[in-house]
């Protein structure tokens, strides 16, 4: 195998494969990158066979051929030398020779013999515009729980339906939805999978750089989901297990909401939450006519209270929440102005964007302080 | 005029009668109690073939009078009780009246004895109970007695004697006892031509634990600051009570597997008290695991007719007249040294004890003579010890041998890299107490100014300090921390709650189910919210803040299971012990998670604030400390 690539181009390429790398090389081979020279691009694959991605870039081929290297190594040297051509080949002893200006380079690596297949991708389901996954992927990530058991998943419900996607994620404190509308006949009835977390983090990042007309062109197998971005591939094996039945946590009965501006309470809760239980988090959110003041619990640090005006004259009422959990939906939230629906203190609150057509529901589950 | 008398049958009637003498411990045991009633300041034990051949116990008391050396083998024959009042406070180790006759009856005795002021002394002899001659001897001030052929006429007992390293074993565990707890007077014991035990009198008992058991021992040891506890007169007619409580307790990092460290002693009586035990391990709990120990010295005074010791005939058990109120006060004042001292464990960690000991009163330090450490003689034989030599008038000069220290707790043996076994070495004393001796100042009250230097596999903060390296378990710091911010909310019954989007159900066990019925207030008031659902299933609608809904389930099965095996009879106050401790270890840190440098400095300025920084609520230790001098030590700078 010996090529020429763009310095520029193959240090993106290889950046983007990062995320996918084997950290902890319990399999030597997966802390490489698979480098294949074929037609006029070289193609990097990297995987830690829950994940895969694949990339290319245009690369004028001398010899076709293929090899292994490893990944930390190549993209920390690559990094660093200057922007001009690079020359690579493979060497017989499975050495990798990278030649760019004055500076000659021979990494060891190895073989490609035994670096795992990834499962070819079916034909496309549907096109998805580039974007809009990404969007919701900042929406709901945030509220995946870290630790899988039988009550949570590590991952959100990927779900498309003929008229959009739905993209729900839960840690059994709080829930977060979103729905884009879209024009989905292909899918039929309905295509649910759940999503990874890790894969949903490196969907992101592939998503939002992909071009803004550009599509996504997504398929799924029995056990994996596909995003094709044209010059860039990425895989995941599916996440098996029980999404719990969101409809049933969304909250149908809140008589009461209030208005705010997103900065405003957000910045209060920064404020006020440095107060909270480290632990727990916990503020108050007292509604009362005019305003929401927010406090924080007793704590032997210092306590704290502000107030953020609203147009409200329901009765007063008092709910505990985790400060942390609503901070992170303000952050996610795009518009200026939210609203909080509210029941009772023992009842789930939830917030939503105000003024937009997305469709975002956050619910939260209160705390008893 | 002679002391002894001879107690009445009414009086003989109520003192605990039962087998007096069943190994040579026993007779040590009498014999040394004996010397400390007479009022001796030095004591000299020989020993030969682990008792079973001979001993011989000479002291400078007050001596005995030719009529009373006659009348003390006399059955019920002594000079400490006279009549039956004097039976509600003992205030000597002896009185009964039964120690000598029967070691007389089962041995060859020979007595010589010379009273304070008496010119001549006297010599009694007596084999089997027969008296062979009693005659004026020259002899110094004190007593001396040989016991010799012990079970010569009790074949059948004899046969019971274990090996002569066991015997001995348990002789030498007597000694140790008494020995600590009389700093002042001096003891002496030989086996054959080597010292096992030589212990000159010192001011304090800190310099004899430093003779008994060396520096590193006392390291791990925290001193109790002499406590004191009064107890409100019951009646008017009755006077108010102290109980008074001092020695020494170990740091929680020290666990042995068994009680044989544990030393009691009741107005300077060596005693077992199941009372006292537990008051320890209460002491203890959340501090160290369930089934380990720590190594105590603890002596209690008080009146003497608040503690019963005519319970038992070998006298190591007592009855408290107040057990409950003496159990407690051992335990606060305990528990206080502890959460006072803040001891920091040592790195590296002590090893655990290899073998579980059996029978008490049997000690560490027993067993390690047992094993053959003090099978032969090593050092070269004094001018005292040359055999035959009688052992009137001992002198207890310094040992010729270089002075050479057995560890009370040494570290583990290294087959491959020492293959020799060490056999002959001898627990040498120290006079002193070498100054610049790094005492047991490694406090975790510097907790709070570490100087964080990151974190070892993401799970333990590494951390530098003035006095060396820390290595802090991130996981039972956190632990720690929330256990005591939740017992508090607990208390305060303000236990903070967050509700689930969903109920979580989960099976019970019908063991699971009768005990949720127990305790499912106290499961409220700790931050559950739980409803029966149906036959043996719950649902779980809130959990503890700070508990992951991944957790729950696992945490509700588990408070429910502990409560049911552990504390079923435990106190609400236990239970709610155990499920604050359950709902730290869900809520905490857990390891392999990278923590940012501000999260570090969070955690350990908690750890610092908290009561209890050295273990964790099971009792595993939260942080080690690597000393600087231990360092240098290391790198063969000092
Ligand atoms: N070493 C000694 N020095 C002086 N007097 C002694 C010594 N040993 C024994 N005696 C005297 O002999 C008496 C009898 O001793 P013995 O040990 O048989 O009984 P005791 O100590 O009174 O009671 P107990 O049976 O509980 O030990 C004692 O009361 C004491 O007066
Ligand atoms: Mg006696
Ligand atoms: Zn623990």
């Amino acid at each position: 195998m010996e090529f020429t690539v763009s310095k520029t181009d193959l240090a993106r390429e290889l950046g983007l494969s990062q995320g996918v790398v084997e950290k902890k090389t319990t399999i030597p081979i997966l802390s490489n990158v698979l480098v294949e020279a074929g037609d006029g691009q070289v193609q990097i694959t990297a995987t830690d066979l829950e994940l895969g991605i694949r990339c290319s870039c245009p690369a004028k081929v001398t010899k076709r051929g293929s090899g292994t290297i490893p990944a930390r190594r190549l993209l920390d040297y690559v990094r660093l030398l200057p922007d001009a051509d690079l020359q690579v080949k493979m060497l017989d002893n499975q050495w990798a020779s990278l030649v760019c200006g004055r500076s000659r380079t021979r990494i060891a690596g190895m073989s490609r013999e035994s670096y795992p297949e990834l499962p070819v991708m079916p034909d496309p389901m549907v096109n998805i515009p580039a974007g809009l996954l990404s969007s919701m992927i900042k929406r709901t990530g945030f509220a995946i729980s870290s630790e899988e058991s039988r009550f949570t998943l590590n991952g959100a419900l990927l779900l498309l339906k003929a008229d959009g996607i739905i993209m729900v994620s839960t840690d059994g404190h709080r829930l977060a939805l979103t729905e884009s509308k879209l024009d989905l006949p292909a899918i039929g009835a309905q295509f649910r999978a759940l999503l990874p977390k890790k894969a949903m983090v490196e969907l992101e990042k592939l998503d939002s750089e992909a071009a803004a007309d550009s599509v996504v062109r997504f398929s799924g197998d029995e056990n994996h989901l596909f995003f094709d971005f044209g010059q860039r591939l990425l895989l995941s094996r599916k996440l098996t297990g029980n999404f719990p039945d969101f409809d049933r946590v969304l909250p149908k009965d809140v008589p009461r909401s209030v208005e705010l501006n997103r900065d405003e309470l957000r910045g209060s809760l920064e404020r006020v939450s440095q107060f909270a239980d480290e632990r727990s988090r916990s503020i108050r959110l007292h509604v009362g006519p005019g305003e929401v003041k927010i406090h924080s619990s007793i704590s032997d640090t210092g306590e704290s209270e502000e107030s953020v005006p609203v147009d409200y004259d329901g009765p007063e009422m008092e709910i505990g929440f985790n400060a942390q959990y609503l901070l992170e939906f303000l952050r996610a939230v795009e518009t200026g102005t939210v609203s909080l629906h509210f029941k009772d203190p023992n009842s789930a609150g939830e917030l939503r964007p105000v003024g937009s057509s997305t469709i975002y529901r956050y619910v939260v589950m209160p705390m008893r302080i | 005029m002679g002391k002894i008398r001879i107690l009445s049958d009414q009086i003989a009637n109520k003192i605990a009668a039962g087998e007096v003498v069943e190994r040579p411990a026993s007779v040590v045991k009498e014999l040394l109690e004996n010397s400390m009633d007479a009022g001796a300041m030095t004591v000299r034990i020989d020993v030969e073939a682990g008792g079973r051949r001979l001993i011989r116990i000479a002291d400078d008391g007050c001596g005995m009078l030719r009529d009373d050396a006659l009348l003390a083998f006399e059955r019920h024959a002594t000079s400490k009780l006279s009549d039956a009042k004097d039976l509600l406070a003992i205030a000597t180790l002896g009185f009964r009246g039964e120690a000598l006759p029967s070691i007389a009856s089962v041995s060859r005795l020979r007595l010589e004895t010379r009273a304070d002021g008496d010119s001549t002394g006297t010599r009694v002899e007596i084999a089997g109970g027969r008296l062979l001659r009693c005659e004026d001897v020259p002899a110094p001030r004190g007593t001396s007695i040989e016991v010799a052929d012990l079970f010569f006429n009790v074949p059948a007992r004899k046969k019971f004697l274990r090996s002569e390293q066991t015997e001995l074993a348990h002789v030498a565990s007597l000694v140790t006892h008494y020995g600590l707890a009389r700093p002042e007077k001096a003891f002496l014991l030989n086996h054959g031509r080597s010292t096992l035990l030589d212990l000159p009198p010192v001011e304090t008992l800190r310099e004899r634990v430093y003779q008994v058991f060396g520096s590193r021992m006392l390291e791990d040891l925290i001193e109790l600051e002499p406590a004191e506890r009064g107890l409100e007169a019951a009646s008017d007619e009755d006077k108010p009570l102290s109980f008074r409580l001092r020695g020494f307790v170990s740091a929680p990092s020290v666990q042995k597997l068994n009680r044989n460290s544990i030393y009691l002693f009741v107005n300077g009586r060596l005693i077992r008290d199941r009372l006292l035990l537990h008051a320890l391990s209460a002491a203890y709990y959340n501090l160290m695991p369930p089934a380990c120990f720590p190594v105590a010295l603890l002596f209690i005074d008080c009146d003497f007719e608040e503690v019963d010791v005519n319970v038992h005939p070998a006298k190591t058990e007592v009855r408290f007249r107040h057990g409950s109120f003496v159990h407690d006060f051992v335990r606060d004042t305990v528990r206080e040294a502890l959460i006072a001292a803040k001891p920091a464990a040592a790195m590296p960690m002590p090893p655990r004890p290899p073998q579980p000991g059996e029978g008490l009163p049997y000690s560490e330090f027993s067993q390690r003579i047992e094993a053959g450490a003090f099978a032969a003689p090593e050092t070269p034989a004094g001018p005292d010890s040359a055999p035959g030599k009688p052992a009137a008038g001992f002198d207890l000069r310094p040992p010729q041998a270089p002075p050479r220290r057995l560890e009370f707790d040494p570290p583990v043996a290294r087959p491959d890299l020492d293959p020799k076994p060490v056999l002959h070495r001898a627990p040498d004393s120290h006079s002193l107490l070498p100054d610049g001796l790094p005492l047991a100042d490694a406090s975790l009250a510097s907790l709070s100014d570490l100087h964080p230097l990151g974190q070892l596999h993401d799970s333990f903060i590494i951390a530098a300090g003035r006095d060396g390296l820390w290595i802090i378990d991130q996981h039972v710091a956190h632990e720690r921390i929330l256990f005591e911010q939740v017992l508090e909310q607990q208390a305060e019954g303000r236990a903070e709650s967050q509700r689930l989007l969903m109920p979580l159900v989960v099976r019970l066990t019908p063991s699971q189910q009768i005990e949720f019925a127990r305790i499912a207030a106290e499961m409220e008031r700790s931050g559950f919210e739980c409803e029966p659902f149906g036959n043996r299933t719950l649902a779980i609608k809130a959990v503890p803040a700070g508990v992951s809904p991944a957790d729950a389930e696992s945490l509700v099965s588990e408070i429910l299971d502990v409560s049911e095996q552990e504390l079923r009879q435990a106190s609400a106050d236990d239970l709610r012990r155990g499920m604050a401790a359950s709902i730290a270890c869900r809520a905490a840190i857990k390891i392999n998670t990278r923590l940012d440098a501000a999260k570090i400095d969070w955690l350990l300025r908690q750890l610092a604030a908290t009561s209890c920084p050295m273990s964790c609520p099971h009792g595993r230790p939260i942080a080690l400390r690597y000393t600087t001098r231990e360092i240098l030590r290391s790198f063969h700078r000092i």
